[in-house]
């Protein structure tokens, strides 16, 4: 848990007149010479200097981590003799009288804070009462004896969760309100009017599992709330959190797993009264969670469809004994089940239970297929059922000569659809109907090979791209209609003009995938797909005289063919211009095909990976190894991923959702000049990044958006500097900011010496929650982040602003930078300055989000201050710097004299 | 921040437009290369800053191709050279120069592009040859010594030379976490290298991880060369076909010896390209490539196996060995190969595209002759 930045919905509350609650004590040589005693990267500055050092070295008991215990050691002989001249002053929860009693001995004022520090049990007592509101605290203050047993017994567990403790008039205000206090005493077995038990009981109970399950369900919303509390709470409680030998917080206050109640429950969809959107016959999750899928395949049975439709309403203890509590390996694929049905069939009719029950089957099994088929605005729960059925069908066939140019040739049909619709050149209808007509051909390609796919893309695919475009079928080069339509090429857009350091342009982001992708297609030395098509029509028995003037091109395309780099599948091709097979004209055209999607992903043409050749031919459909299990052997609808290794790198995977599957590749350096140090954000929260840039997509943004979001940044900067002026200002700031205990708690500290300096600690997203930008919630989502690492879904989301802390200590699976938009806003800022249009929002944060992270210095793997800080640091040169960028080959297109 | 921006923006649009009555507002104007001109090979870029009375409050002058930095000046004259490459193709430059203040002006300019055919043409195949005997340099050729065939084929030579010929140095330093036990060493080496290249002689250094940085352009400064080395720090995987393809494509066109001297172990695990791409790049390239073997490479077969092969087709040599001493004299045998080179260049027969035509010079004599093996015609030569 990155202490010092999570949390929400603070209560700051005053305490009691006259209660001093809390205090300064100096630190002997200073936050910075600690925090690099205690090897941080960074000062996290005297506010929270004790907190990042408390997680730093007491993040687990000594002997269970060596890496721990080394730099615990380090830091206690630095406190022995610490660094001589500079002195900071530091918060104190409570007084230091009151410390001296906790310590249990009179320590000088000058050693108090190092003295905590030395002590496992009291910096941990220090973490959690620094999170307390100030009524709580004069509570504590008051009780003594209740704050010797926290430090003696349940220290960690009180640093981990107990910011949700709040004591008003002598009791504990339990999550939800009055409404909950029989179910809270239930639980925990103590009376709520006697804080000295029920605050103990609160952290024993389950060795810190009834304490995390409180917390939890005080940082939901009410809905939520009401959602989860309305079954049966306490079978709720025994599935919320993995068992003791995988997770035990007593020992390792700031470890979680990656997925558990907490996680699960601030994610759910659940509308306004507290019910859980989408299916919720619990015969269908049975199927899906279950049963492992066993009973998918009888959804045109109408019998079927009745029996799921009466199967009784699933809760919320039935949900997390479903997907918390099966284990940490597969928690997450279940719980993007759930929202992907939250999402995709939030009012599902009881006619289609079986086909969704299929879909859902179909998403564990072929999540590239399914989530492009979210991505292109499908809801048809028949269209998700027969994509389930295809994916079955085509897997176990991706090898061999015959059958991996017809599955190659299916995912490239539907990838580039996907891509045409992302970039709206075809609407969602449009590309709905399309969709269902190839799976109509790929239908027919199962009973023979490639040729009823390419007869599809060749006699359908392309007209209607040419239709979308406006390009003339014969005029223009086949595989030119496909690219552009696939950039997003429309007969009816036109962008807007913009003049840029007194030159002429107009921003045509389409335009500049084009070019990039033709730019890179040029270097592949793959066959065009014009020649590829003649191929396969003359192989077919429908070659015209003019296609036979192709066979030059063919000779040429097999000597720079696929067999160089040896995956032919046994087909040969040196005879292919002179003898042409069907077989070998299909590997052409798979060839050709897999080369278009991937000059449509690479990224920039000055890419290593653009320049390297024909990056398509390292990439494979299947796993290496042959896996066990329905879904284990084949990666051929997985959603596409890099690997790295002694072969070098490749891609595994999917051909669909290839521009998600090398998000790696959208950053871009605006300068290459020099070694940056080693970046500091883990891996895959920069995947996560990227995956925004590639996510976001320039046809969601507009001016309007635009401008509201920058206002709401300048009316929420006004309204923060006001309110840090302001006495008392500080709660109010906290509570309009969502801003969680222990962040508000450092800014106050920080507000009451140094104004200016608290408004300094403000993130973007702060200032944006602040000033209200009034945005619809679907529209706000195009200029949040990527919502992959959570839900699964191929969209960016404007992050909610939940709990902070949630994410806190779990593995580093990318989803701290799910939680920072700042970027995007930081971005928003100088579009306005500079009065560019929103559409050039996706190009500017390839740039400035990998400056963000050559910025960022970490003091933890979950380090969202690090990220937004960044964020809110690029400066203006480097954005100005960056719009130049963009005139080079980029989205702003010069305006010529014609 | 808004503020800054204004300023800038404002800065920009005066910069362009109107000067002040009292005192003229500094404006950048690029002199070349010229708005909807075309360009193609060296580009002479070019600026200056108006008034004269103005060039005082100038901190530095930045000129960008494509979106890279090309150079960074704080005096005049506000020049650098910059490599289009062989096709005309639509480029845009950037210039900035940024003032006492804090204020930048900047101007670009674009360049157009050739609609040509796709047909691969290459006018001349440039041969780098050493000849040696006995160890030793054989110097005093002419061109009536030298007999050059194509696939077995005769070819006329049409250009020679032996003293006087321009060389362009590129290094390629790996710098990715495998290297991390050896950076110390490899950069000791490094800087022995470059302090060894002849004045004058400009040298581009990049670094590369699982993605290739340029740390200096054309730096004909031993001392610049030897700090930017200094700052090199270990971090990432090893993309070293990726590397060699990027040097290759930063060296010149023009006429002339080039050479690119990578450092590395050999260890390949990030690279988009495959070794084969990388060879077919080198065999493309008529630089000649030289590795040295640093960390695991100095002492395990199948990684020196592979850097020889790099340079054996380019006609340069490999090195395997971390002790400076040596090392040292292998420095001075790069360089003595590069001085002693004979260029000669003939006019190839039309081929296909993709097609490796293997090269053979012989030498009067019975002497050891090394040179490029070949080359394989691509779009890219």
């Amino acid at each position: 848990m990155s202490a010092a930045v999570c949390g929400v919905l603070l209560a700051l509350v005053a305490a009691p007149a006259g209660a001093e609650v809390r205090s300064t004590v100096p630190l002997a040589g200073g936050a910075a010479a600690l925090a690099e005693a205690s090897g941080l990267h960074r000062s996290p500055g005297p506010a929270r200097v004790l907190l990042e050092v408390t997680r730093a070295i007491y993040d687990a008991p000594l002997g269970d981590a060596p890496g721990v215990d080394a730099r615990r050691a380090r830091v206690l002989l630095y406190l022995g003799t610490p660094a001589a001249g500079q002195v900071d002053e530091v918060p104190l929860p409570l007084t230091p009288a009151i410390w001296r009693n906790i310590l249990g001995r009179p320590v000088p004022e000058t050693r108090l804070a190092l003295d905590i520090l030395a002590d496992r049990s009291s910096a941990l007592l220090y973490t959690g009462l620094y999170s307390l509101d100030d009524e709580t605290l004069a509570w504590f203050a008051a009780n003594p004896q209740t704050l010797a047993s926290i430090q003696h017994d349940h220290a960690a567990i009180f640093a981990a969760f107990g910011r949700s403790i709040r004591i008003r008039n002598g009791k504990v205000q339990a999550p939800g309100g009055g409404a909950y206090d029989a179910v809270w005493e239930r639980l925990v077995g103590g009376p709520l009017a006697r804080p000295a038990e029920f605050v103990p009981r609160l952290l024993s109970r389950g060795r810190g599992r009834m304490a995390f399950f409180y917390d939890a369900m005080a940082h939901v919303d009410g809905p939520r709330l009401k959602f989860a509390l309305a079954g049966n709470p306490e079978n709720l409680y025994e599935n919320f959190a993995r068992p003791e030998e995988e997770w035990r917080p007593s020992r390792r206050p700031y470890n979680r797993t990656a997925v558990d109640g907490a996680l699960l429950f601030s994610a759910l969809h659940v509308d306004d009264a507290g019910r859980l959107i989408g299916p919720l016959w619990s015969e269908l999750w049975e199927d899906v969670l279950s049963r492992g899928c066993a009973a998918r395949g009888r959804g045109t049975d109408g019998n079927r469809d009745g029996e799921i439709a009466r199967s009784a309403p699933i809760d919320a203890a039935w949900l997390a004994s479903r997907v918390v509590a099966p284990g940490v390996g597969r928690a997450r694929e279940r719980l993007r089940l759930v929202l992907f049905a939250q999402r995709v069939f939030p009012a599902p009719p009881a006619s289609s239970a079986s086909q969704i029950r299929d879909a859902l089957c179909g998403v564990a099994r072929a999540p590239a297929l399914m989530l492009s088929l979210e991505r292109m605005g499908a809801r048809d729960p028949a269209l998700y059922a027969r994509a389930a059925t295809l994916a079955e069908r085509f897997p176990g066939q991706a090898h061999g000569s015959e059958h991996r140019p017809r599955l190659v040739a299916f995912q490239a049909a539907i990838a580039l659809l996907a891509y045409a619709r992302q970039n709206r050149t075809i609407s969602a209808e449009a590309a709905a109907a399309l969709v269902n007509d190839a799976f109509s051909a790929a239908e027919a390609s199962l009973k023979s090979d490639a040729g009823p796919m390419l007869d599809w893309i060749d006699r359908s695919l392309i007209p209607a791209f040419a239709k979308a475009t406006g390009m003339t079928l014969g005029s223009e080069p086949v595989e030119r209609i496909v690219l552009a339509a696939a950039s997003g090429v429309r007969r009816d857009a036109a962008g807007p003009p913009v003049d840029w350091e007194g030159m002429a342009y107009r921003v045509d982001p389409a335009s500049a995938r084009l070019g990039d992708a033709e730019r890179v297609r040029d270097r592949q030395g793959s066959a065009s797909f014009d020649v590829a098509l003649a191929a396969h029509r003359l192989t077919s028995g429908r070659g015209v005289d003019g296609d036979k003037a192709t066979l030059a091109a063919l000779k040429d395309a097999a000597s720079n063919g696929p067999d160089r780099d040896g995956d032919t599948d046994g087909v040969p091709l040196n005879t292919l211009a002179t003898s042409p097979t069907r077989a070998g004209s299909q590997l052409i055209a798979a060839d050709t095909l897999a080369s278009l999607l991937y000059a449509l992903s690479v990224g920039p043409s000055t890419s290593a990976a653009a320049r390297a050749a024909n990056v398509a031919r390292r990439h494979a459909l299947r796993s290496a190894a042959a896996g066990v299990g329905p879904t284990a052997a084949d990666t051929a609808w997985d959603l596409p991923s890099e690997e790295f290794g002694p072969g070098g790198w490749m891609v595994r995977g999917s051909l669909i959702a290839l521009d998600i599957g090398l998000a790696r590749l959208a950053l871009r350096r605006q300068l290459d000049t020099g070694l940056p140090p080693p970046p500091e954000v883990s891996d895959n929260d920069r995947r996560t990044l990227a995956e925004t840039v590639r996510l976001m997509s320039s046809s969601d943004l507009t001016d309007a958006d635009r401008d509201a979001l920058a206002a709401a940044l300048v009316r929420g900067r006004a309204r923060a500097r006001t309110l840090l002026s302001e006495p008392g200002g500080m709660i109010t700031l906290a509570a309009e900011a969502h801003m969680g205990e222990f962040r508000a708690q450092a800014i106050a500290w920080i507000a009451t010496r140094d104004p200016a300096a608290a408004f300094e600690e403000l993130w973007l997203s702060d200032f944006v929650t602040l000033g209200k930008p009034g945005i619809p919630a679907d529209r706000l989502d195009g200029w949040g982040t990527a919502a992959l690492p959570l839900e699964g879904g191929l969209a960016v989301r404007y992050p909610a602003g939940g709990d902070a802390c949630l994410l806190a200590g779990r593995p580093a699976i990318g989803m701290t930078a799910m939680t920072v938009p700042d970027v995007a806003l930081r971005v928003v800022e100088v579009l306005t300055e500079l009065k560019l249009p929103a559409a050039l929002a996706p190009d500017m944060m390839a740039y400035a989000t990998q400056q963000m992270i050559d910025n960022a210095t970490t003091i933890h793997a979950d380090d969202r201050d690090a990220l937004a800080s960044a964020a809110r640091r690029l400066s203006a040169d480097e954005m100005v710097d960056v719009v130049a960028a963009l005139t080079a080959s980029g989205p702003l297109v010069p305006r010529r004299t014609p | 921040m808004k503020s800054a921006l204004a300023a800038l923006a404002v800065a920009i649009a005066t910069a362009t437009a109107f000067g002040l009555a009292q005192a003229p507002a500094p404006t950048l104007r690029v002199l070349s290369p010229e708005n909807d001109t075309f360009v193609g090979g060296p580009v002479l870029l070019r600026a200056v800053v108006e008034p004269a009375s103005a060039l005082t409050r100038v901190m530095r002058v930045k000129f960008f191709a494509d979106t890279k930095l090309v150079c960074e000046l704080q005096r005049p004259p506000f020049e650098c050279e910059w490599d289009a490459g062989p096709g005309i193709f639509e480029h845009t430059f950037r210039v900035t120069a940024t003032l006492d203040d804090g204020q930048q002006l900047a101007q670009t300019v674009r360049t157009r592009k050739l609609d040509v055919s796709e047909r691969v043409d290459v006018d001349v195949v440039q041969v780098p040859v050493v000849v040696t005997d006995g160890g030793r340099f054989v110097q005093g050729l002419t061109v009536n010594d030298f007999k050059v065939t194509e696939d077995n084929v005769h070819q006329r030579i049409t250009h020679f030379a032996s003293e006087n010929i321009p060389l362009e140095l590129v290094m390629t330093l790996d710098v990715s976490g495998s290297m991390e036990n050896f950076i110390p060493s490899m950069k000791a080496a490094a800087k022995r290298f470059q302090g060894t290249v002849p004045p004058k002689t400009p040298l581009t250094i990049f670094a590369f991880n699982e993605t290739v940085f340029t740390i200096v352009r054309r730096s004909t400064d031993p001392e610049e060369r030897s700090r930017r080395i200094d700052r090199l720090k270990s971090w990432g995987g090893t993309a070293l076909y990726d590397a060699i393809i990027e040097a290759i494509d930063s060296v010149g066109r023009q006429p002339g010896r080039r050479a690119v001297i990578v450092f590395s172990d050999g260890e390949d695990q990030s690279s988009h390209a495959t070794r084969e791409a990388a060879n077919r790049r080198v065999e493309g390239s008529d630089a000649t490539v030289y590795t040295i073997g640093q960390g695991r490479a100095a002492d395990h077969a199948p990684l020196q196996k592979i850097m020889e092969s790099i340079a054996a087709v380019s006609g340069g040599r490999a090195f395997f060995t971390q002790d400076l001493e040596k090392l040292e004299a292998a420095f001075k045998e790069i360089i003595d190969d590069l001085s002693h080179q004979y260029l000669i260049s003939y006019a190839p027969p039309d081929a296909p595209a993709g097609a490796w035509r293997r090269i053979k010079v012989d030498v009067a004599g019975g002497y050891r002759v090394r040179a490029r093996q070949g080359y394989r015609l691509t779009k890219h030569n």
